[in-house]
């Protein structure tokens, strides 16, 4: 039986934006780890000063560690010496991070593509490949979809007697300052539909990167949806139009951080559930619907209110007042739609409401599992992550599926589902 | 003319001479300072990512010249990165890196395919790394990058005219030979401005520690002929030793020496240096340093005095720190033109 991780990631610090670090610290203090961590001294010293803060600075302190890695090739063996398969399959999900507000990377997004070549091309079969797209990436749909279908289908060269298809999906990261309806996307989706490649957006409830520009968010948050041939805020009748999150705390003030909230807070518009269902609705009227997974299951908070009868989220960030993991089970009914529970699983109260969703007849198959590597460091190591929810679902049965153990189904079945394509049979082709 | 017989003369030339001393000291911490943490590889490469950043492909060819297996392979660590690539080596892995990009790749189709508008755009190579080098010049997106390796082969052209394949591909890897060559050239010049700055500390650090103390030693050479006699003899009978370790040091050879070499030569130079120090009794040293002596215990201090002795004890040191930032070529240099003068 194949198992995979379907959402790892083996960016390094030099394939983010080079003021990555200012998305989450302060100014000064982004440019100091980074300056002293560029040493070996400053790393070792940033490491013991983050290891004397507790549990919390020691995961910090792997996350940057891991972050400096030399290359993406160090960081993925990383991933790999975390299993205790040596046949499990990885799905690297690169990312498009030039238009984030954080300025460009040092390698660039092609280059980071290059990169993450070398290292397919080291481990054909235990590496997948999912290509980090955004509108912004070309000047118009039609390039952007030439240029994905020119990535698919050069074949990469691994020796005299074998290539493969480098890339085997699409990876998404709306909260960078796009909608997932956005009209240069359209025609890549249809290619993506017709081809049955499998599309992964991120969508976890104020977790991950954000766009930093605040120019750039405020003017982008209410376009036209194209599927809906409306003005976004249409689509919500009776709901307020998106509007910038401007924040006003006093100590992020002083840290000069005021932005950064305000700019976390209103990318939540680009991630929020409800703003892929005119999309979603739209293919799974077509002859073959998109295969769209929407990762972290709303993140662990929302799962956890979720199964929580009576407990209410506070105020959300979005359009709708409406937990964003029930939000995202409402988009499970249609065809094609699939989540994964990469980084919630790192929250241990996460496992049970998830063995339950996994047993649910109208859902369980579309529940894929993946861990995060390596931003999950921040919570706990890969191996345990891993180990401890492997441990659990292998002795969990799932009664609405034949018995089959809730490892089986999420980390085989399910994902090995969610993978085929022309470009992915099961097996590297 | 002899040089200690003009008294003034001679006190200014043993203080070059402590200058120039002091400044190999502090040549040999920096060697060693940029030893230990790859500094010039770190510069080097700092630079090249800076150069061959391709922002219109979204390609650092630096940063994937440094990921090729033969760049890759040299560097001890990831962080301490080879500053010793040889100008032939980057000019066959660059040709290697541009044209296997699957940036490149995915788009040849292209070259078979469209239109036929100019006559360099005919890509008849039968080799891959000359057919895939020159379709990357064809088809990556107009950048000051691209329009150097486009230059590069049709230079390369131009001077094979009309020879075969292998001629064109011995000009290409020369005229990026020549590039690399120039500018690693200029590379030691903008590196020798880097260390300036470093010298400069470490020659504040040095001065407070030993006590070189530029005021002091000025005063204490003009009151003692015997002290600067004994410098300038030694200078005399050390001088081409001293020229040959000024020059191995020089930042355009010191990439080449080793380690343990550098150990090797800083021990010789102090074992010689405290020699000097204790035949010419020259008030240095870490025992005449701030941290064992009072100023005010000084012969001649007046107790009231203190703030102005601090103040000369700052000033003193701080001189030593600039000479040091000179660096020691630069005072050798100065001797050897005073003594052609003498001559």
């Amino acid at each position: 039986m194949q198992f995979y991780n379907v959402h790892s990631h083996v960016f390094t610090m030099k394939n983010a934006p080079k003021h990555f670090l200012q998305l989450y610290l302060p100014k000064i203090a982004a440019n100091l780890v980074d300056k002293i961590s560029d040493v070996k001294a400053g790393s070792v010293l940033m490491e013991s000063l983050l290891n004397h803060l507790g549990n919390g600075g020691k995961r910090y302190a792997s996350f940057l560690k891991i972050g400096k890695s030399a290359d993406q090739l160090s960081v993925f063996e990383n991933l790999m010496q975390q299993y205790d398969d040596p046949t499990m399959k990885f799905t690297a999900l690169t990312m498009f991070m030039e238009k984030c507000g954080a300025d460009v990377s040092e390698s660039g997004f092609e280059g980071q593509l290059e990169e993450i070549l070398m290292v397919k091309k080291q481990y054909p079969d235990n590496l997948l490949i999912f290509l980090g797209i955004d509108p912004r990436w070309k000047f118009t749909g039609t390039e952007l979809k030439k240029t994905v279908e020119g990535y698919f289908n050069t074949r990469l060269k691994i020796n005299s007697s074998r290539s493969v298809y480098p890339f085997i999906g699409l990876k998404l990261y709306p909260s960078m300052g796009f909608y997932a309806f956005d009209e240069r996307l359209k025609e890549t989706f249809e290619w993506a539909a017709e081809n049955d490649v499998p599309v992964l957006s991120h969508c976890n409830y104020l977790g991950g990167i954000y766009n930093n520009d605040t120019g750039y968010v405020k003017g982008n948050l209410n376009p036209a949806d194209p599927y809906s041939q409306k003005k976004y805020a249409d689509n919500f009748p009776g709901v307020p139009a998106p509007s910038y999150q401007s924040k006003n705390n006093f100590f992020k003030k002083i840290l000069g951080t005021n932005k950064n909230a305000a700019n976390l807070d209103t990318c939540s518009y680009f991630l929020e559930p409800a703003s892929y269902r005119t999309m979603i609705d739209y293919f799974s009227r077509q002859p073959k619907p998109l295969k769209i997974c929407l990762a972290h299951f709303g993140g662990d908070d929302h799962i956890i209110a979720e199964n929580s009868p009576g407990k209410k989220t506070e105020k959300l960030f979005g359009m709708l007042q409406e937990n964003w993991c029930g939000q995202i089970k409402s988009l499970l009914k249609f065809p094609g739609v699939y989540t994964d529970i990469s980084y919630a699983l790192s929250n241990p109260k996460v496992h049970c409401p998830v063995f339950q969703e996994l047993n649910e007849p109208a859902h369980g198959e579309r529940i894929l599992f993946g861990t995060d590597f390596f931003l999950t460091e921040r919570e706990l190591p890969e191996k345990s992550d891993y180990g401890i929810f492997k441990e659990k679902a292998m002795n969990i049965t799932l009664s609405n599926f034949n018995n089959t153990n809730a490892w089986e189904q999420i980390a085989s079945n399910n994902t090995n589902h969610f993978l085929q394509s022309k470009y992915y049979n099961g097996t590297v082709i | 003319m002899d040089i200690s017989s003009i008294p003034f003369l001679a006190t200014a030339i043993a203080l070059v001479i402590s200058w120039a001393m002091f400044a190999i000291l502090c040549s040999l911490f920096q060697e060693g300072i940029a030893q230990v943490i790859a500094d010039r590889g770190r510069f080097m490469k700092k630079y090249l990512l800076a150069q061959l950043q391709d922002l219109s492909n979204g390609i650092n060819w630096g940063s994937m010249f440094y990921l090729h297996g033969t760049i890759d392979l040299l560097s001890r660590k990831i962080n301490k990165p080879t500053s010793d690539i040889s100008p032939e080596l980057f000019a066959k892995t660059i040709i290697e890196v541009v044209g296997s990009a699957h940036a490149v790749q995915i788009r040849i189709p292209e070259l078979k395919d469209g239109p036929r508008e100019f006559i360099d755009d005919e890509n008849t190579y039968k080799h891959s790394a000359l057919y895939n080098y020159k379709a990357a010049t064809q088809l990556l997106k107009p950048s000051d990058v691209v329009g150097f390796f486009s230059q590069a082969l049709k230079d390369a052209e131009l001077k094979a005219a009309g020879a075969d394949e292998a001629t064109v591909y011995n000009h290409l890897t020369e005229n990026l030979t020549k590039w690399f060559t120039e500018f690693t050239e200029r590379l030691q010049l903008w590196y020798k401005k880097k260390i300036r700055m470093r010298l400069f500390i470490i020659g504040i650090l040095l001065g407070v520690l030993l006590n070189i103390d530029s005021l002091q030693l000025f005063n204490f050479y003009e009151q003692n002929p015997e002290s600067r006699t004994t410098v300038i003899r030694y200078y005399e009978s050390h001088a081409k030793q001293l020229t040959d370790l000024v020059n191995s040091l020089d930042s355009n050879h010191a990439s080449q020496i080793k380690a343990d070499s550098i150990i090797k030569t800083a021990k010789a130079f102090l074992d010689s240096a405290d020699k000097l120090k204790i035949a010419a009794s020259l008030p240095v040293g870490f025992e005449n340093s701030i941290f064992k002596k009072q100023l005010g215990d000084l012969p001649g201090a007046a107790k009231h005095k203190l703030f102005y002795l601090w103040l000369l004890k700052i000033l003193g040191i701080l001189v030593s720190g600039f000479a040091a930032s000179f660096g020691a070529p630069f005072w050798f240099d100065l001797l050897r033109k005073a003594y052609t003068q003498k001559a």
